[in-house]
C-alpha cells in the first residue's frame, strides 16, 4: 500500500479534491449556487473586464487609425493634389468666363460703333510713378498713332503719347499733363478737363461759378479736338469748391474708369464724327 | 580687350531691359498699381559704384536713356536728375567706401530717397505742370528698392566675374578714394 507513498494526511486531501467537483456538481443541478461567494469575484472581475476593454479598444483604435492613417495620409495626398488642380481649373475657368465677358463685351461694343477701333491690352505702366500712364500691346504697326483716343466700353482712358512698332504709351485722363475739353451732361456747360496727377483725379476748369452743378453729375467729352467721340463719359464730379473771390469753381473729378481696373482698351483710330449725345442709350446704363 | 569691353556694356544694357521690363510690366501684372521698386535705379547703383568717375557718367546717361523707353518721362530731365544723384553717390562713395552686400543695400536706400527729392525739384523747376508729393508711391518705392537690390547685386557681380569685368577695370579700381 505504501508504493505510492501516501500517508493518510495525503490521503485526506485528494478525497477532499475529489469531493469537491462532486459536491459542486451536486450543489449546481440542486440549484443552491452559492451567489454570495462569487460576487466579490465578478466585480473585481467586471473592474479588470473592462479595464481590459478599454485598453484593448484603445489599442484596437489606435492600431486602426494608424493604419487607416497611412492610408488616409496617401488619400489625403492625393484628394489634395487633385483638390489643388481642381481649384487651379476653377479658377482658370472663372478668369475664363471673366475674360470672355469682358471680350463679348467689347465685341459688342465694337459691333455698335461707328468709329474705327482697334482693342489692345494693357502691359504696363510707367517707369517713374510721376507719370500716370498705361503701355498697350499695339503700335504702329497696328496703325496707332500719337494723339489718337483710348477708350473703354464705359468711359474714356486717355490719349496715345508714343507709339512704337508694337507697344504704345497711353497718357491717362489723371495726368498732369492731360487736357481735355468736357462738358457737364445735365446742364451742356463746357470747361476743361485736366488730370490732377495725384490721387487718381482730375480738375475741370473754365466752369462759371454760376453754373448749375451738383456731385455726382457726369462729365462727358465735348468732342472739339475730333479725337474722343462727342458724348462719351469721361468722369463724375467728386468734389466742388465754390470760392466768392474766384470768377470760376474748382471742381475736382472722378474719372468713370478706374486705371487699376483697366485691361482691356480700344485706340480710337477713326472717331467718325461719333456723337453720344444724339444716342444717349449707348452710354453705359450704370454710367449715367 | 575692346570686344569684351562691349560684351561686358551690352550686358548691362540688357539687364537694363530686364530690370525696366520688370519693374513695368511683370510687377505691374502682378501686383498692378502698387508702386514697383526702382530696379533700373540699382543697376545704375552699381555702375556708379564699380566704376571710376567721370567717365563712367556717360555709360550711366547711356542706361538712362534705355530705361527712360520705359517711362514717358522726359530724358532731359532724367539725365538731369541722374547728374545731380551721380555726384551726390561718388561723393559719398569717395568718403566711406565697402565692398558689400549691405553698402550696396545702403546706398540704394539713400539712393531711392535721394533720387526722389531730386526728381521732385528737378520738376518743379523745369516742368511746366510739375509733379506732385505722391507720398505713399515714393514711400514703397524708397522701401522696396534696397529689398530689390540684392538680387541685383549678385547678378551683377556674377556678370562682372563672367565678363572679366575686374580685368578689364583693373586700372579703373573702384576704391579711388584710396
Amino acid at each position: 500500500m505504501n508504493f505510492l507513498n501516501l500517508n493518510w494526511r495525503k490521503l485526506a486531501l485528494i478525497i477532499l479534491a475529489a469531493l469537491l467537483p462532486l459536491m459542486t456538481i451536486n450543489m449546481e443541478q440542486k440549484g443552491r449556487e452559492a451567489d454570495w461567494i462569487k460576487q466579490p469575484f465578478r466585480l473585481v472581475a467586471g473592474f479588470a473586464e473592462d479595464l481590459f476593454y478599454g485598453f484593448s479598444h484603445g489599442v484596437r483604435s489606435t492600431t486602426g487609425y494608424y493604419l487607416n492613417l497611412l492610408n488616409i495620409k496617401t488619400a489625403n495626398q492625393n484628394l489634395l493634389v487633385e483638390n489643388a488642380e481642381l481649384k487651379t481649373r476653377l479658377d482658370l475657368f472663372r478668369e475664363l468666363e471673366l475674360e470672355n465677358d469682358r471680350l463679348r463685351e467689347l465685341l459688342q461694343f465694337k459691333q455698335k460703333s461707328k468709329m474705327e477701333l482697334i482693342a489692345a491690352s494693357v502691359m504696363g505702366r510707367d517707369l517713374v510713378p510721376d507719370h500716370k500712364t498705361l503701355t498697350i500691346n499695339k503700335g504702329t504697326a497696328h496703325g496707332i498713332k500719337i494723339g489718337q483716343a483710348v477708350i473703354a466700353i464705359k468711359g474714356a482712358v486717355g490719349t496715345v503719347i508714343q507709339a512704337e512698332m508694337n507697344r504704345s504709351h497711353v497718357m491717362l485722363i489723371t495726368d498732369r499733363y492731360s487736357v481735355i475739353d468736357g462738358i457737364v451732361q445735365r446742364t451742356r456747360a463746357l470747361g476743361i478737363v485736366e488730370g490732377k496727377g495725384t490721387d487718381n483725379l482730375a480738375l475741370m476748369k473754365y466752369i462759371d461759378r454760376t453754373t448749375d452743378l451738383k456731385k455726382g453729375d457726369l462729365i462727358v467729352t465735348g468732342g472739339l479736338d475730333k479725337v474722343f467721340p462727342k458724348g462719351f463719359p469721361l468722369a463724375k464730379v467728386e468734389n466742388i469748391e465754390d470760392k466768392a473771390y474766384s470768377v470760376a469753381m474748382k471742381i475736382e473729378l472722378r474719372p468713370v474708369i478706374e486705371p487699376t481696373e483697366i485691361e482691356e482698351v480700344f485706340v480710337v483710330l477713326n472717331s467718325q464724327g461719333e456723337d453720344y449725345t444724339l444716342s444717349q442709350l449707348e452710354t453705359p446704363s450704370d454710367v449715367r | 580687350m575692346f570686344v569684351r569691353k562691349v560684351f561686358y556694356w551690352l550686358g548691362l544694357v540688357i539687364t537694363m531691359f530686364l530690370a525696366c521690363s520688370f519693374q513695368t510690366v511683370f510687377w505691374y501684372q502682378l501686383f498692378g498699381h502698387l508702386s514697383p521698386p526702382l530696379l533700373w535705379l540699382s543697376v545704375a547703383n552699381y555702375v556708379i559704384l564699380s566704376q571710376k568717375a567721370p567717365q563712367s557718367l556717360f555709360w550711366v546717361y547711356l542706361l538712362v536713356a534705355t530705361a527712360s523707353i520705359f517711362s514717358s518721362s522726359s530724358l532731359g530731365l532724367l539725365w538731369l536728375v541722374i547728374f545731380a544723384y551721380y555726384w551726390a553717390v561718388v561723393i559719398f562713395k569717395n568718403n566711406f567706401y565697402m565692398e558689400s552686400t549691405s553698402y550696396f543695400v545702403l546706398i540704394n536706400f539713400g539712393g531711392s530717397l535721394l533720387f526722389h527729392i531730386l526728381f521732385w525739384i528737378c520738376s518743379y523747376l523745369i516742368e511746366v505742370n510739375p509733379t506732385k508729393i505722391l507720398f505713399f508711391d515714393r514711400l514703397t518705392q524708397i522701401l522696396l528698392t534696397p529689398l530689390f537690390s540684392i538680387p541685383i547685386y549678385y547678378f551683377l557681380k556674377k556678370w562682372e566675374r563672367l565678363s572679366n569685368a575686374p580685368e578689364i577695370y583693373m586700372d579703373t579700381a573702384r576704391y579711388e578714394s584710396e
